[in-house]
């Protein structure tokens, strides 16, 4: 409406305005064109002096102004400006059409319950009855216009007309098929590129830096994209499950902590039920509702990891009524369970009950093998579970080789002064570089008291330690009396949520188990939680303000957990906890499997992407470390890829010469199925044989279901491309305006066209306006 | 009978006497019988449920406890600072008789704890800590020392409390017992407590022996009057000390036994000097051997 009225009224559209140079035909200068103007206000204020009473200053002003306008407006007009264009020669330009072949255009969405693709089809009529439709954007291109059609979905190419299209493509990849026709057409006069696309990439999102690189080089040849629309940008209702938040890795027996992401469109107060099922059984379920018509929120699931090698788990919500788009209601993911025991260190400066019962708690669990060190005496070590007669022989390991075998270190109480810098130093590397747990305990010669404030582990810890006088000496000390205090322990809100503190999945009655517990106790000021660290317990004790029980963090590569307390056996031992309550054994076996499982090996390996089309290339990575966790370049890394036909093929991964210790190395899959990925690296500084490090990932090639998640339309990353490449996005209706856009192109082949403004109706308008105006005021104060 | 005639009835005093006695033969055997059957069935109810009279309550242990130590009533001190990671814990029960869980205390306690404050660094409490079987705050005392179970008599409140006790992972360490009919007496007593669960003997290549001292002999420590006099080191028919133990379904030992010896009164008089040092250094180094093990299994 607006832009007909302005065509009308201008005789040329806006675009023509944005893309064409008004210029006057008669040459005056601007002294002259001012001079002209000044000097009718002149003669227009002193006409009206006479009427100076009966018209007062303002109507003076009012009606000189409208009579100098008048003036102006003709002189102007005497002056012929023109508005000139650059209009293409018709059929002397080539215009790239390129349409989306992707299975997003399968989507029914549009009001009539019509295909994207049935837009895209009407729009771009193929066959037998394709000249019955003049209309058509198609056509009215072909009128105008060479026209070169492309289908483009993760591949781009030429196609004789949109019957070839089978909406089949399983990505959508905007810039590759931009950044191909270009180059196709780079040898031809171009007056621009039609992109009819539902603008749903899943390639790059339009993210990538590469993207902005590509548009500017299309505006720099003058290339400008006319995108078309189809599709809508929010379905009427429908609920998308996203991609599950998943370790790649977890250890056997573990909860695995699920995030799944789930975004809902017009189901308010709906209740969507998430299930997780491995092989076709349900682990677990979670309940979700809906507050209001567009959420997007993520559920967390706890499931059982119980069976270890590669597990698909499939996440899935059954469909509403009314739902658009029904097959992005379930995600699959690949994880390996992995069944090798961690391996933790729990060191005590004196014999504690905090050592008998954990190790007590943690004896059942066949993942995780804790080698226990209690300083029994001053340089007195008593050794337990330890794996062979040498390991913690020399007490404390003081090698980086020594310690960092392990996963998880927890220490116990045991003051600063017992370790040397070195060993301190050590301490910290070991979660920051070699990516281990550190597990700190609460007593007396612990933390402050223990004097860790000024060392490097005070770093590592999650929490501050204020200015405490050290205590601890061997022997035990014992901290100020004002020190102890009792603290009723409750999880937070983050701990509700955290593998390590949910006991039950409903948040209430998970603080309901932990009130049923006794009181911990404390002897150790702490300054509280740092900035990054989670409170996942909090203990309310003599003071009015809550204190941090339990506290975790990354640093580094690594995680880090402390303790507050120093009698968490006391929820083994204590009258009033039922002989059958797990919750000691619970809490202390996925607090060290949560605090060593992502401790990283020294050989890693992953695949990308983890879902492949067939024939897709997927990129193999390996980090090679060596014993003291220190990268590796020159090892020999190869892969061996199983694939779902039992045949293995040898990949030889190369250093990247990008990251030390990088390996990567390329394999095309062969087949749909599970692929299995084995690495080993050999080399210096490396164990060799049966020893040498191996690792091993998992990937799948065969369908890939990205095209109906994110699948709205997304016209704002299409407007993105118009107008960084100066075109315009249109709708599958408005194909004259594109078709006007396309004509005044600066590329190609053009000719100049000069068009006169001074006989448009709005000059005419304006004039009859402004005298109208006079000629109202001077009838309406009685004047002739 | 009817005996009228003094003379004749002296006579028939002294016949009925006598005739009376081919009578009261079968009757005093009767007697006899009757007797030892009352003194059997007696001594069986006394086995198996002792009279009210010889048992001791709770406020009489109380009270036998306080008599022990003054107004300090040993523990429970669990909560009340200064806390220490260590109680060295008597446990009271149930007995006949005078003898039970209190000979020795505190001295023994006291004297060893010396030793075990001086030889490790454990942070222990420095004096004893006596607590009733029944005590609600036995679970915060994970390691249980006493003696002369050969005259425990646990009530069943007791009996469930050191079965709770024992399956939280408590550990209990008994000592000052001796030969056959105290062994049968303690057996019957652990029946009860964990049913089913034998009393094996560990060898000495077990950890517990090698925890903190090596002990690679099982030594027989005698009472403090034979340890003086350089008598025998037996009592009764004790004459080979043993150790042994209970062991839960996961190998863990819950109960450890010494049976024909009494490392308390070793502990107890361990400063006097005519004392013999060694029996004195062997029984610290197996206490101490107990705690470190129980301290870290």
């Amino acid at each position: 409406m607006f832009l007909s009225a302005f065509e009308w009224l201008f005789g040329s559209p806006p675009v023509a305005f944005e893309r064409g140079e008004v210029e006057l035909l008669v040459p005056w200068s601007v002294f002259w064109i001012a001079a002209g103007v000044v000097t009718a206000l002149v003669f227009s204020l002193l006409g009206y002096r006479r009427l100076r009473r009966r018209l007062g200053t303002k109507g003076r002003v009012l009606l000189g102004a409208a009579r100098a306008a008048a003036i102006a407006l003709v002189l102007l007009c005497l002056l012929r400006p023109q508005l000139v264009l650059s209009l293409v020669v018709p059929q002397e330009n080539v215009v790239g059409v390129l349409l989306d072949d992707s299975r997003s255009m399968q989507i029914a969405d549009a009001d009539d319950g019509l295909r994207r693709s049935d837009a895209l089809l009407e729009a771009f009529p193929d066959g037998a009855g394709a000249n019955e439709e003049p209309d058509a954007l198609g056509n009215l291109l072909r009128e105008k216009f060479v026209t070169r059609l492309f289908r483009f979905s993760d591949t781009t190419e030429r196609v004789g007309g949109a019957a070839e299209l089978g909406f089949a493509g399983a990505r959508t990849d905007l810039l590759g098929g931009l950044t191909r026709v270009a180059e196709e057409l780079a040898s031809l006069p171009v007056a621009g590129i039609v992109l009819v696309s539902d603008g749903a990439d899943t390639v790059s999102g339009g993210a990538e830096d590469d993207f902005d690189q590509a548009l500017l080089d299309l505006r720099t040849r003058g290339i400008r994209v006319y995108p078309v629309v189809v599709g809508q940008p929010e379905f009427e209702a429908d609920l998308e499950v996203g991609a599950p938040d998943v370790p790649a890795r977890v250890l056997r027996g573990s909860l695995l902590e699920i995030r799944v992401p789930l975004r809902a469109t017009g189901l308010a107060g709906r209740t969507a039920r998430v299930e997780a099922l491995d092989e076709g059984r349900i682990i677990a379920t979670e309940t979700v509702r809906f507050a209001s018509d567009s959420v997007v929120t993520a559920v967390t699931l706890l499931a059982p990891a119980e069976e270890a090698g590669a597990r698909r788990l499939r996440f899935r919500v059954a469909p509403f009524s009314g739902e658009v788009l029904t097959r992005n209601n379930e995600q699959s993911v690949l994880v390996e369970v992995d069944d090798r025991p961690l391996r933790l260190l729990y060191f005590e400066g004196q014999p504690r009950w905090e050592l008998k019962f954990l190790r007590r708690a943690v004896g059942g669990d066949p993942e995780l093998h804790v080698s226990c060190l209690i300083r029994t005496a001053e340089g007195k070590f008593y050794r337990v579970d330890v794996a062979t007669a040498e390991e913690l022989a020399g007490g404390f390991p003081d090698t980086r080789e020594e310690l960092f075998g392990y996963d998880g270190v927890i220490l116990g109480s045991v003051e600063a002064s017992f370790f040397s810098q070195g060993q301190l130093n050590m301490l910290r590397d070991f979660v920051s570089q070699r990516g281990g747990g550190l597990l700190t305990l609460g007593g007396t010669s612990a933390y402050g008291e223990g004097g860790y404030r000024d060392t490097p582990l005070a770093e590592v810890l999650p929490l501050a330690l204020p200015e405490v006088e050290a205590t601890a000496a061997s022997g035990g000390e014992r901290p100020a009396p004002a020190a102890f205090r009792e603290l009723s322990v409750l999880p937070t809100r983050a701990g509700s949520l955290h593998p390590v503190a949910r006991l039950d999945p409903d948040p209430l009655a998970n603080e309901e188990l932990y009130r049923r517990l006794p009181p911990l106790s404390s002897v150790n000021r702490l300054q509280g939680p740092k900035p990054g660290a989670t409170v996942l317990l909090e203990g309310l004790g003599p003071s009015e303000e809550p204190e941090p029980v339990l506290l975790i963090q990354r640093f580094g590569r690594g995680r880090s957990a402390s303790l507050a307390v120093q009698d968490l056996w006391v929820w083994q031992m204590d009258a009033s906890v039922p002989l059958e309550d797990e919750t000691h054994e619970v809490l202390s076996r996925r607090l060290l499997r949560w605090l060593a499982s992502d401790a990283p090996r020294r050989l890693e390996v992953s695949a990308s992407p983890a879902r492949s089309l067939v024939g897709e290339r997927v990129t193999l990575r390996a980090r090679v470390e060596d014993e003291r966790f220190l990268s590796v370049n020159d090892a020999f890394v190869e892969a061996e890829v199983t694939g779902p036909d039992g045949v293995i093929s040898a990949v030889p991964l190369r250093w990247t010469g990008q990251g030390d210790g990088e390996y990567s190395g390329v394999y095309v899959a062969g087949g749909p199925g599970t692929h299995q990925v084995e690495v080993r690296a050999e080399g210096a500084g490396l164990a060799q044989g049966s020893e040498a490090p191996r690792a091993a990932t998992l990937f799948e090639a065969g369908v890939v279901d990205d095209e109906f998640f994110d699948a709205e339309a997304d016209p704002d990353l299409l407007s993105r491309i118009a107008e960084a490449t100066g075109g315009r996005s249109f709708a599958p209706g408005e194909a004259e305006a594109l078709l006007t856009d396309l004509s005044l192109a600066e590329s190609g082949t053009t000719v100049v066209e000069r068009r006169d403004l001074w006989n448009v109706p709005a000059v005419f308008l304006l004039l009859f306006g402004l005298l109208a105006t006079e000629w109202g005021v001077r009838h309406a104060r009685g004047l002739p | 009978m009817d005996c009228q005639n003094v003379s004749a009835g002296q006579d028939r005093l002294a016949r009925c006497a006598i005739g009376s006695g081919d009578v009261s033969r079968r009757g005093v055997l009767a007697a006899v019988f009757v007797l030892v059957g009352v003194i059997a069935w007696g001594g069986a109810l006394l086995v198996h449920r002792p009279p009210a009279a010889f048992q001791a309550t709770p406020r009489q242990i109380r009270e036998m406890l306080a008599d022990a130590v003054g107004d300090d009533l040993g523990g429970p001190r669990f909560g009340k600072p200064p806390f220490h990671d260590f109680y060295f814990t008597r446990a009271a029960y149930t007995s006949y008789g005078w003898r039970g869980w209190h000979v020795d205390y505190p001295k023994a306690d006291r004297q060893f704890l010396i030793g075990l404050r001086r030889l490790t660094n454990l942070d222990s409490y420095e004096n004893e800590n006596g607590v009733l079987l029944t005590d609600p705050d036995l679970g915060r005392y994970p390691f249980l020392y006493t003696v002369e179970v050969g005259a425990m008599a646990m009530t069943e409140e007791e009996v469930q409390a050191l079965r709770r006790y024992l399956h939280q992972g408590g550990f209990l360490v008994v000592d000052d017992f001796w030969g056959t009919a105290e062994w049968v007496n303690f057996a019957h007593e652990m029946g009860r407590v964990l049913p089913g669960r034998p009393i094996e003997d560990i060898p000495l290549d077990h950890p517990l022996f090698r925890s903190f001292y090596e002990v690679d002999e099982i030594v027989q420590v005698p009472n403090v009057g034979q340890g003086m006099r350089g008598g025998p080191t037996w009592e009764r028919d004790g004459y080979h000390p043993v150790v042994r133990g209970i062991f839960d379904d996961e190998g863990r030992l819950m109960v450890l036994v010494n049976w024909n010896t009494d490392l308390g009164d070793a502990w107890e008089w361990a400063e006097n000097p005519y004392y013999p040092l060694h029996f004195s250094n062997y029984a610290y180094a197996m206490g101490i051997n107990f705690i470190i093990y129980a301290m870290a299994h």
